[in-house]
């Protein structure tokens, strides 16, 4: 029997990407953006898709199959009848986006037979399957219920049902305009912040707002936007919003509603504005935990993966499995639009194909990486003064020892991670009992005072620090959950403790990422505490640092103290001049 | 003197530019106002919801599907 190679591809809405499945295998995926250094990139993942091919090996002729993650014809479909709906208002929308149509969103066969040389017809997948592929394909259920929350797919903005083995059936949708993930990113444009990119922040303000429903006045009020209803849906009294006419995505009429003007992006942040943010999570989250509840009792199924943008709001995953009658959950590195390339190719290979499946994603590893032989060319080529160590042992106390004398550890390992965070070969590390190592980092993040830092544990030490769920998730390894820390340590390790005494957490397996757990390990042995600072490497408002260049350029124009590097340690102090 | 050509030939590419963007945005008015409204008006009178309909999504029930479906577009 022949090999069979899928090609995923994503793009042109947000975070374009290509995912590479040789033989029912995710055997490579990355972001375009961390190619181009634009984030969110959506331009045609052609980066992305040469390190799919050239990281095997392959040609694209080697490829049997390249799936895209949406039907364009069916969006083309609901983005007319937006146009036709919000007449005249919707002009500015109607003539921005058509050229785009055009030449790009509805010719997607051409574009990947010119960009790709790719002969052979392309695989459409309606995107909320893409979603519900990329969470319960690759997940560790062999049935799970599925639940996608999305802004907005094809039409589908929200959708469940089930799968079992390598089948998966949809069987229930709501379509746009009503929209979880639309009524939080509204919430997000409110409150002055960016649509598609600032949403966590919303879930870090939140915190400080009030989260007593009785007390915050703004939560009966946003009650009236969503209603809930009985039977597991949800609707938005879309008086409230604009989006669907293509305009800015609050009303006046939300305006009116909250007694509160829109806030402007270098406005002061006032407690009314926290408890907005506090009042959009609760509603959120009832709306979520409805939705989960109606398909459990449906479906009667234990086992639940998330899949759509939402599944990136870990305050609300944290809470499921109290909050619902599932007992297990499972939600992919990157459930949003990023990740549908993977689900787009799993679906083709394991539900077009009718393979069986032969993959679990037990880590995120799967971007491109660099040798220590082109890292020190690197690093020698530009004269930049390194270190070298002699082994991992020696990487792994040194860098523990740094983190433990406070400093900033810039930590380039590894392939890159799948999906929007940082797990430990793309990260910057710091010692969680510093509280001004969290001040620095902040600062070198460009991050706002009011967002927590993440901590990062090793799967046996967790429950010791966390209040997790009970079996632990396997997704908490890719940062899907927040839980809160025990109160015994909360002092102790506060640079990551948020204002509510929750935290992000990300948890290791040896086996997945030997290095960065024995580095928890190590600072442990140092410090007491087996839990470090990881927060993405990237400067404010860029990707995630992809080559050896990104990441020395980074640390220069930051407070990054040194950066370990493959085998070598680099110190920004020795090469400031 | 090639610097001389050199300008010219960018000031011809961004003229070019400039009068395909204005023959575009002119002949997509035209669309939205002679199109798109006319059946906005009737839809309007006919009662006619886009937007709340259910339908416009795709069944995507797997087992009903063949492999020449997912070919398809739309
Ligand atoms: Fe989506």
């Amino acid at each position: 029997m022949g090999e069979t190679n899928i090609l995923g591809i994503s793009c042109y809405y947000h975070d374009s990407s290509a995912a590479l499945v040789k033989n029912g295998v995710v055997v490579g995926a990355a972001h375009e953006e961390r190619f181009t250094g634009k984030k969110h990139d959506t331009s045609f993942p052609l980066n992305a898709a040469k390190f799919c091919l050239d990281s095997q090996g392959m040609t694209i002729g080697d490829i049997d199959h390249i799936a895209f993650y949406e039907k364009p014809v069916l969006k083309f479909d609901r983005f007319l009848s937006q146009s036709i709906e919000g007449f005249p208002e919707t002009a500015k929308m109607f003539l921005r986006a058509v050229p785009f149509w055009f030449t790009e969103k509805l010719r997607v066969p051409r574009i990947v037979n010119k960009k790709l040389n790719y002969k052979g017809n392309v695989f459409f997948i309606e995107h909320h399957l893409s979603h519900a592929a990329a969470s319960f394909l690759p997940s560790p259920f062999s049935n799970a219920a599925i639940v996608s929350v999305d802004g907005v797919g094809e039409w589908a903005t929200t959708t469940w049902g089930e799968g079992e083995n390598n089948a998966i059936n949809l069987s229930g949708q709501i379509n746009f305009p009503h929209s979880l993930g639309l009524f939080y990113s509204t919430m997000t444009a409110f409150l002055g912040f960016k649509v598609n990119n600032d949403e966590s922040k919303i879930m870090a303000l939140r915190a400080y707002g009030e989260e007593n429903k009785k007390e915050n006045e703004f939560y009966k009020k946003l009650k009236q936007v969503v209603e809930i209803r009985k039977n597991g849906s949800f609707a938005l009294d879309m008086k409230y919003f604009s989006y669907h006419r293509g305009l800015k995505m609050p009303s006046a009429e939300l305006s009116r509603l909250l007694d509160c003007p829109v806030r402007k992006k270098e406005e002061r942040l006032k407690q009314k504005h926290k408890d907005i943010a506090a009042a959009g999570q609760m509603v959120y989250e009832e709306a979520l935990f409805n939705l989960l509840n109606h398909v459990q009792k449906e479906t009667g199924r234990k086992n639940i993966v998330i899949g759509g943008g939402c599944g990136l709001n870990s305050v609300a995953n944290g809470k499921i499995i109290n909050k619902t009658r599932f007992e297990n959950i499972w939600i992919p590195p990157s459930p949003g639009d990023g990740g549908t390339s993977v689900g787009a190719a799993l679906y083709a290979y394991n539900c077009i194909l009718k393979k069986e499946r032969k993959f679990i994603m037990e880590n995120a590893y799967l971007g491109p990486s660099f040798t220590n032989k082109e890292i020190k060319n690197f690093l020698k080529e530009n004269k930049i003064i390194y270190h070298a160590f002699k082994n991992e042992e020696e990487i792994v106390a040194k860098t523990a020892k740094l983190i433990d004398e406070n400093n900033i550890i810039g930590w380039f390992q590894g392939k890159m991670e799948w999906g929007p965070r940082a797990l430990g070969n793309r990260s910057i590390l710091g010692n969680p009992c510093n509280l001004r190592a969290k001040n620095r980092l902040l600062k070198i993040k460009e991050r706002e005072n009011f967002r927590p830092l993440c901590p990062a544990v090793c799967r046996e030490d967790a429950h010791k620090y966390f209040h997790c769920d009970n079996p632990l998730p396997k997704s908490t390894d890719f940062i899907t959950m927040v839980y809160k820390v025990k109160e015994d340590w909360r002092k102790r390790i506060s640079a990551v403790v948020h204002v509510d005494g929750t935290a992000g957490l990300q948890t290791i397996k040896e086996k997945d990422n030997p290095l960065y757990y024995n580095l928890i390990k190590e600072f442990g042995k140092l410090s007491g505490v087996p839990v470090i600072v990881n927060t993405s490497f990237n400067l404010g408002g860029k990707p995630i640092v992809n080559t050896p260049r990104d990441a020395y350029d980074c640390m220069m124009k930051t407070g990054i103290d040194c950066l370990v590097i493959g085998n070598y340690l680099v110190y920004k102090k020795e090469n400031s001049n | 003197m090639n610097i001389f050509l050199k300008n010219i030939k960018e000031g011809m590419y961004y003229f070019a530019e400039l009068i395909a963007n204005l023959i575009n945005t002119t002949l997509l008015l035209f669309a939205f106002i002679f199109v798109v409204g006319p059946t906005a008006i009737i839809a309007k009178i006919v009662g006619k919801k886009f937007l709340q309909a259910k339908g416009g999504g795709a069944d995507m029930s797997d087992n009903k599907k063949k492999r020449e479906d997912f070919y398809k577009q739309f």
